[in-house]
């Protein structure tokens, strides 16, 4: 049995090394860099970074514990945990520069969840959000153009918003229309399996960021409802067997493992649905995609082991 | 002295493989639309090397 918590941080300077490199060397596709390509698969690191940040999160909160009770104020952060901040900065400063927005929302989401189980004030979490926030707004208003045409598109298809004009559609509304049109059609049982019209070119991203949208359509709303219930049922059991550690450090991993998982499907099913603004991420298990699939998988197996029971002979 | 796996949570692992099971179907059914079935046999490749990936972590390691 090898002991990986000493690697925590190596692993997120690795995917510091990744993420530059990408950026350098990585292939970009639709105006994004976030691969490299490899021959027949290509890697995207940001993926490994989330995984790399929860393992280091669950380090550093497990051994300044104390610490994080104690802090009190938003200004004090930063400066008890000078390496968590300086390091989280840095990783979503590259994958913001990689063009891989939804990957930083994620993970921010993860990481403010992994601290407000480790029991941070809420005060602070709530000042943190804020600051998220407005540097959303920011660079979505101030940010590359197509950003705030996604904010246009979601305000218009959304259901949040009362008045919206649907009689005119835009080529950069296409993705949004056809999926809503995709789940609508499904109804409640679905069109039957390979009987749905979304995958044949309607839908170009149908095997990626929209593969709920194909379940929805095709398997109806029962269909994409037992998906969800099937990710529900593994994080709450994640979390339910992360909650019983007696290890304050398993607990924070198991915890964080799970809440990256989740935090993804909800990202991609509220994008599905128009509930959230269009994004490029995937349904973890379901998509297509080699670096996803290995990464939510490698959660997976930490999840299991630390749930594994074991005996010394 | 060597310590082994006596058990671990099996409603995980078992949600595991049905999302990756209902991954592979979806991946069939997009790929039966298209001139190949590329998409599906490396998805089939990628669920295997991540199933390995995850007996390896559950088997191998101590966090």
């Amino acid at each position: 049995m090898k002991k990986l918590r000493f690697a925590n941080t190596y692993f997120v300077y690795l995917s510091i090394f990744l993420l530059v490199l990408v950026l350098l060397k990585g292939t970009t596709v639709k105006g994004a860099t976030r691969g490299i390509s490899l021959g027949l698969i290509s890697i995207q690191p940001s993926f490994f970074a989330r995984v790399a940040l929860v393992f280091f999160f669950a380090n550093v909160l497990d051994k300044k514990h104390d610490l994080l009770l104690e802090t009190k104020n938003i200004l004090h952060f930063p400066k008890n945990f000078p390496e968590l901040t300086l390091l989280t900065v840095l990783v979503f400063v590259l994958i913001f520069v990689g063009k891989h927005l939804s990957a930083i929302v994620i993970a921010g989401v993860t990481l403010m969840s992994m601290l407000l189980y480790a029991g941070i004030r809420k005060r602070i979490i709530l000042i943190i959000m804020g600051l998220g926030l407005l540097t959303g707004m920011l660079i979505i208003t101030q940010g590359d153009s197509f950003r705030m045409q996604r904010m246009q598109t979601f305000k218009k298809y959304s259901l949040f918003f009362k008045e919206r004009d649907l009689s005119q559609s835009a080529n950069a509304d296409y993705q949004v229309r056809e999926s809503l049109v995709a789940l609508t059609s499904g109804g409640l049982f679905g069109t039957g399996i390979a009987r749905g019209r979304a995958k044949h070119y309607y839908l170009p991203e149908a095997r990626t960021d929209y593969v709920y949208t194909i379940i929805g359509e095709e398997a109806g709303y029962l269909g994409a409802m037992v998906v969800f219930l099937l990710h529900s049922l593994l994080f709450f059991a994640a979390l339910r067997m992360s909650n019983k550690q007696e290890n304050r450090y398993y607990r924070f991993l198991g915890a964080g493992m799970a809440l990256n998982i989740y935090s993804n499907v909800l990202v991609n099913t509220g994008v599905a649905m128009s509930i959230l603004p269009p994004t490029g991420n995937t349904l973890p298990f379901i998509s297509y995609g080699g670096s996803a699939l290995l990464m939510d998988s490698v959660a997976v197996g930490v999840i299991l082991n630390i749930s594994a029971q074991r005996r010394t002979l | 002295m060597s310590t082994y796996i006596v058990g671990f949570d099996k409603t995980i692992l078992l949600s595991y493989i049905l999302l990756a099971i209902i991954g592979l179907i979806v991946m069939v059914d997009i790929s039966s639309v298209q001139s190949s079935m590329t998409y599906f046999y490396k998805q089939l490749i990628f669920v295997f090397i991540s199933g390995i990936a995850v007996v390896f972590i559950l088997y191998f390691f101590n966090f």
